[in-house]
């Protein structure tokens, strides 16, 4: 009871310092908002590329060429096992007979010549093909990928362009080590002006401190009601940033939209959820408890027992 | 129940640069007592009132406070035994941004009490000491002998089992000192353990049941 006492009296006390002067606070808010904004603009937009990536970038195909002798129940067997692969590494997969290959080599304009005096339906030296559109770039995965369907029966031949695939996994990787490297200097950032306001406020009240120390309070009674004066301005920050975001989304929208229009590609941003901006604001609030802690034991330290 | 709350024994305090400030000191004092500290500027009086309170630690020896060996417990640890001690601070320590209730109420914030009872106890605190009246005025606003009588306010409102008082009287007229004395005179026959200090000892002559002399450090006679 005494605790939850405590806890209360912590959040009033938070309350009142920040709206006994709003205006001195608004300054800490502002930059704090911006930090976050930045932050969840970063996560946007990863969030939103990725959404883009899936439904427009090509990954690699694989050809799977079948040996002469496969015969449809083969086809239809392999079929099966392609499908049950995970589908976050296969999107899709295309069957192309001998005889269609056949006909659309003879459709071909250049290749008609050798198709006509060369192939002919009974002599069609053409396998058959499955076609497998891949849904990742990561080369291990397709490395693996391939030589699991390398050894299945009636497998002749598996090919994939591996330069295509490295191409679009370094591509890919470029953009999230830019973001996961943008994100880590936001949040050092981020903790860093935390503790700088911690640490201004308990110089500003060094003389409180000193005094509650001499009569007995803990290192706990001091640092609660700043833990909860630091999350209260987080969380004003995290609404203003969420404000902050939304323009910035609807404004880079508007942007793309007329993209669209020169290019016929679509790339739009998609806010937060409720439940990633949920779990923002805690991941937000745990960096915060670490700020005023490493802010509190500073002071402390400089601060006679 | 050991009857003794407070025992000092062999105790020195060296400061840095080796400034010897009590050495070899060995006393114990009873639950309930009224001791007095007498000596000039720099006889070790402070020293001894800080290593009761767990501000300093002992250079050598021990010191228990209420049944607690102060060198060997935590920061932490002794910040929880200042909670049963109550101290007045010769510069008073009073928080000027706040107005006399929030400082007196201090201690029990500290201890979470509730609301109410705060209210009931500062109130009683103040009027024990005749501050009454001046619940709601800023300390700037009172007078030495007000501002130390808030400091006493702050420091019996929890109603600790130790009293600690270093040179209250110090930068008070005889009739505030007195005043002073008499309050103290009234916590003692509550039950409290009282240490007090003074350098003036003309004054503690008809308030002193045992008065402990210092010279440089050490037991004077």
């Amino acid at each position: 009871m005494k605790l939850i006492n405590a806890h209360y009296r912590s959040i009033i006390t938070s309350i009142t310092r920040i709206l006994n002067k709003p205006f001195e606070h608004m300054l800490n808010i502002l930059v704090i908002s911006i930090i976050i904004a930045i932050l969840s603009s970063i996560f946007v937009i990863t969030k939103s590329s990725r959404i883009w990536e899936t439904s427009n970038i090509n990954y690699p195909q694989i050809m799977i060429y079948l040996n002469q002798n496969a015969k449809q129940s083969d086809v239809s067997k392999l079929e099966i096992s392609i499908s049950k692969f995970n589908q976050k590494l296969i999107r899709n997969y295309q069957f192309i007979s001998k005889q269609q290959g056949l006909q659309e080599l003879q459709q071909d304009q250049q290749l008609q010549m050798i198709s006509s005096d060369v192939i002919t339906e009974s002599s069609n030296p053409l396998p058959d093909v499955l076609i497998v559109n891949t849904n990742t770039a990561n080369p291990k995965l397709l490395n693996q990928l391939t030589e699991r369907i390398s050894n299945m029966n009636m497998v002749d031949n598996v090919q994939m362009d591996t330069n295509y695939a490295n191409k679009i996994n370094d591509l890919i990787n470029f953009i999230k080590y830019i973001a996961t490297f943008l994100q880590i200097v936001f949040v050092i950032v981020f903790i860093l002006v935390v503790y700088n306001m911690i640490r201004l406020q308990m110089l500003l009240r060094q003389d409180e401190i000193i005094v509650s120390r001499l009569i007995g309070a803990s290192d706990s009674f001091i640092m609660r009601p700043l833990a909860y004066y630091a999350i209260l301005q987080v969380v004003l920050a995290s609404l203003l940033a969420y404000f902050l975001v939304n323009l910035f989304i609807n404004f880079m929208n508007g942007l793309f939209s007329n993209l669209k229009y020169l290019f016929g590609n679509s790339f739009l941003l998609t806010n937060l959820t409720s439940l990633q901006l949920g779990q923002m604001l805690v991941i937000l609030i745990i960096f915060t408890i670490f700020s005023v802690f490493l802010a509190v034991q500073w002071v402390f330290k400089h601060t006679p027992a | 129940m050991d009857s003794r709350i407070i025992v000092f024994d062999q105790v020195s305090k060296i400061y840095p640069e080796n400034i010897t400030a009590i050495q070899n000191i060995s006393l114990s004092i009873d639950r309930g007592e009224l001791v007095f500290l007498a000596g000039h500027s720099g006889a070790g009086k402070s020293t001894i009132l800080k290593l009761i309170a767990g501000i300093e630690t002992a250079t050598h020896g021990s010191v228990i406070v209420n049944g607690f060996e102060l060198s060997q417990t935590k920061l932490n640890h002794r910040t929880f035994i200042r909670q049963h001690i109550g101290f007045i601070f010769q510069d008073h320590k009073i928080l000027f941004d706040r107005n006399v209730f929030n400082n007196v109420r201090l201690p029990l914030d500290i201890l979470g009490y509730s609301e109410h009872l705060i209210k009931a106890r500062v109130a009683h605190a103040l009027e024990s000491v005749g501050l009454e009246h001046k619940t709601y005025v800023m300390p700037e606003q009172l007078s030495g002998g007000e501002q130390q009588r808030l400091c006493i306010a702050r420091a019996i409102v929890h109603q600790p089992k130790i009293l600690i008082a270093d040179e209250p009287t110090a930068n008070l007229d005889r009739d505030n000192a007195l005043r002073i004395l008499e309050l103290f005179k009234n916590f003692h026959k509550a039950g409290v353990t009282m240490l007090i200090s003074a350098h003036d000892e003309s004054i503690l002559n008809d308030y002193a049941k045992r008065i402990i002399r210092l010279k440089q450090g050490q037991f004077k006679g």
